[in-house]
């Protein structure tokens, strides 16, 4: 198992307001972890600022990706190292077709165009396994969709980039039961001892299908607690409150 | 001296081309006289508060030779277009003097101005039950010589037909400033539908006055798209009159100043029968000190009941130095209606370019995603492939991005 992502003593603000109060985290190739924590307690901006969002300032700490600083790369640089977000509200790109933007950053990733055919092969895969109809590609991204639809849509994404870290924000809000298997059946596909999976989430309901390999308890811009899958069980049954002053 | 000054001071008697015959230089004589009692329009007046042609010296271009050359390119003989002398068919004349008389009654100084001055007269006749699915292109075409052309088209459509129009204006650069002033009328008959793609592909140089104007009689449905890509100052007009029940007018338009330019383009929806339904949808992009004004008047009148209207004007501005105005004007006296309306003026959304740079775009193919989809919403209503990616191309190579 090799390392894929360091976290180190991490600080984090926005404009005045401090976010992230020194965040550590390894995360080896092969591994699913969770992240959980409270409403504001700063888990979203975690995943934001791996991805380098510009409205974030670093104030302190390190990202190691692959053993490699990536705090002076630009969002796009990270993606293309193989940093993929799944976004908790991604944002409608009208005019833009699914098909068009699948090809789009397809080629912003692996830096050229796949064959036409080769691209038509893995998209019915992926879209199948999703059960996404066919009519979804036709339709602008993430306009109109249901949110359901969005996060198929980011999990679709997913699984064709094949990124080696994915991080999945709230993938499980807005999700039925049955859209929740689905898109938990898609997010195990791409387990493998190459990459990493990196969820946040509020509940446990999602880690009955993704099962995750290490939990983290989030609060106050910091991991506070860490333990295994029983831990997240623990949560469920008793809240957050009770982590307040465990150690971690 | 002011254009205004010029037209009020000078307005030149209009000539007898030979060819014309004797009815046409009538009404131009009956427009020349009524022109010469009417106030040109002045800043003082709503819809010309912003768009000023102050250092066009409009009497320069009157009475010249066109340098216009229009070509319908269809094999179709059931689509005619004929100049007036060229008319044998006693009810099309007909129909043309009641068009003409009614300019003449409409006290508007431009259309008065197209029928007085107009150089280059063109009667497109469809007739009842055609059926043509297919675009046929009208190309205009301004000549390298190109000082002004004015021009006034008329567009019959019989009942119960489908008819596609892309009416295509083209010009190359010039140096010298140049002018067209134009008015395109469309009668739409009972039961039919028009779908017509004004594109207007206009050198830098180019001073325009545009009076674009649609009737309905019942039941007809018109898909009217308005594509401006370039002109140094233009005011358009477009008036679509749904004069009769069931009548239906959808309208799309995409508008890119640049370097500059100053656009203003003046939508009219009349809706003056009951049962009657209009949309409108007007994006821009702006950006390099570019001016654009957006102005959407909607009339319901009290006796027009059950009647749907929306409008939607969204600005996109690359720049700060460039300005975008919106003026959504809803006169609605009837009870019985829906109606939405709408703008939006913004930079580009820093949200979605985050989202597309956490996809391995760089930030400017993600700005170059961001404003093609802009674009392509209105594109893709285009049923015709082949024009909507023409189009997208050259929209896209205006702003440069």
């Amino acid at each position: 198992m090799s390392e894929i992502i360091k976290i180190i003593d991490l600080k984090a603000k926005i404009g005045e307001t401090e976010i992230l109060k020194g965040v550590n985290l390894t995360i080896h190739s092969g591994e699913v972890h969770a992240i959980m924590g409270k409403n504001g307690s700063g888990k979203s901006t975690l995943s934001n600022i791996i991805l380098g969002h510009p409205n974030y300032s670093i104030t302190g700490g390190d990202i190691l990706f692959k053993g490699e600083s990536i705090l002076a790369l630009k969002p796009d640089e990270r993606a293309r190292l193989g940093i993929f977000l799944s976004f908790q509200y991604p944002t409608a790109i009208p005019g833009v077709t699914v098909t068009n933007f699948l090809r789009t950053i397809l080629k912003g990733i692996k830096g050229k165009d796949m064959p036409v055919k080769e691209f038509r092969q893995i998209v019915k895969k992926e879209t199948s396994e999703l059960k996404i109809e066919d009519s979804f590609l036709g339709r602008y991204v993430n306009d109109g969709f249901s949110g359901g639809e969005k996060k198929r849509n980011e999990i679709l994404q997913m699984s064709i980039l094949k990124p080696y870290l994915s991080i999945l924000d709230e993938t499980d809000s807005g999700l039925d039961i049955d859209a929740l298997k689905t898109v938990c059946d898609g997010i195990n596909k791409n387990r493998n001892q190459d990459s990493a999976i990196l969820l946040i989430t509020h509940y446990q309901r999602m880690l009955n299908y993704v099962v995750p390999d290490k939990v983290h308890v989030f609060m106050d811009g910091k991991i506070v607690l860490s333990g295994d899958k029983n831990l997240a069980l623990e949560l469920e049954e008793k809240g957050y409150d009770w982590v307040v002053g465990a150690k971690p | 001296m002011s254009v205004v000054e010029l037209i009020k001071s000078s307005l030149p008697n209009v000539t007898h081309n030979e060819s014309e015959p004797s009815w046409i230089f009538e009404y131009k004589n009956l427009a020349y006289e009524k022109l010469i009692h009417l106030s040109p329009p002045d800043s003082k007046l709503e819809s010309w508060r912003k768009v000023k042609f102050n250092n066009l010296n409009l009497n320069e271009y009157l009475n010249s030779e066109s340098s216009l050359i229009v070509n319908l390119k269809t094999n179709d003989n059931l689509i005619k277009l004929s100049k007036p002398e060229e008319l044998s068919n006693q009810k099309i004349i007909d129909n043309i003097k009641h068009n003409f008389s009614n300019i003449l009654n409409s006290n508007n100084f431009y259309k008065l101005f197209s029928l007085a001055y107009n150089n280059l007269t063109y009667i497109l006749d469809v007739p009842d039950n055609y059926n043509g699915t297919e675009p046929i292109e009208l190309e205009s075409s301004f000549q390298s010589n190109s000082k002004s052309a004015i021009l006034l088209l008329i567009i019959n459509i019989g009942k119960n037909s489908h008819f596609v129009l892309h009416d295509n204006l083209k010009s190359s650069y010039l140096e010298s400033l140049n002018f067209f002033n134009s008015y395109t009328l469309t009668n739409i008959g009972e039961s039919s539908k028009a779908e017509i793609i004004h594109e207007e592909n206009f050198n830098n140089s180019n001073f325009h006055i545009r009076n674009i104007e649609y009737n309905h009689e019942r039941d007809s449905k018109s898909i009217i798209y308005y594509f401006n890509l370039d002109g140094y100052k233009g005011k358009t007009f477009i008036e679509s009159n749904l004069n009769k029940k069931g009548s239906e007018s959808d309208l799309f338009g995409i508008a890119v100043p640049s370097k500059k330019e100053i656009q203003d383009i003046e939508f009219s929806l009349n809706h003056l029968d009951s049962y009657t339904s209009s949309s409108l949808k007007l994006k821009t992009v702006m950006k390099d000190k570019s001016h654009h004004i957006f102005t959407g008047n909607l009339n319901i009148p009290r006796t027009s009941l059950h009647v749907t209207a929306s409008q939607l004007n969204n600005n996109l501005i690359l720049d700060k130095t460039s300005r975008a105005e919106s003026m959504p004007k809803l006169e609605v006296f009837a009870d019985d209606v829906k109606c939405s309306h709408g703008a939006t003026m913004s930079e580009i959304n820093e949200d979605q370019l985050f989202y597309l740079m956490s996809r391995g775009l760089s930030i400017s193919d993600s700005r170059h995603l961001i404003v093609e989809g802009f674009i392509t919403e209105i594109l893709d209503k285009i049923k015709s492939s082949t024009i909507a990616q023409d189009l997208k191309d050259k929209f896209l190579r205006k702003i440069g991005i």
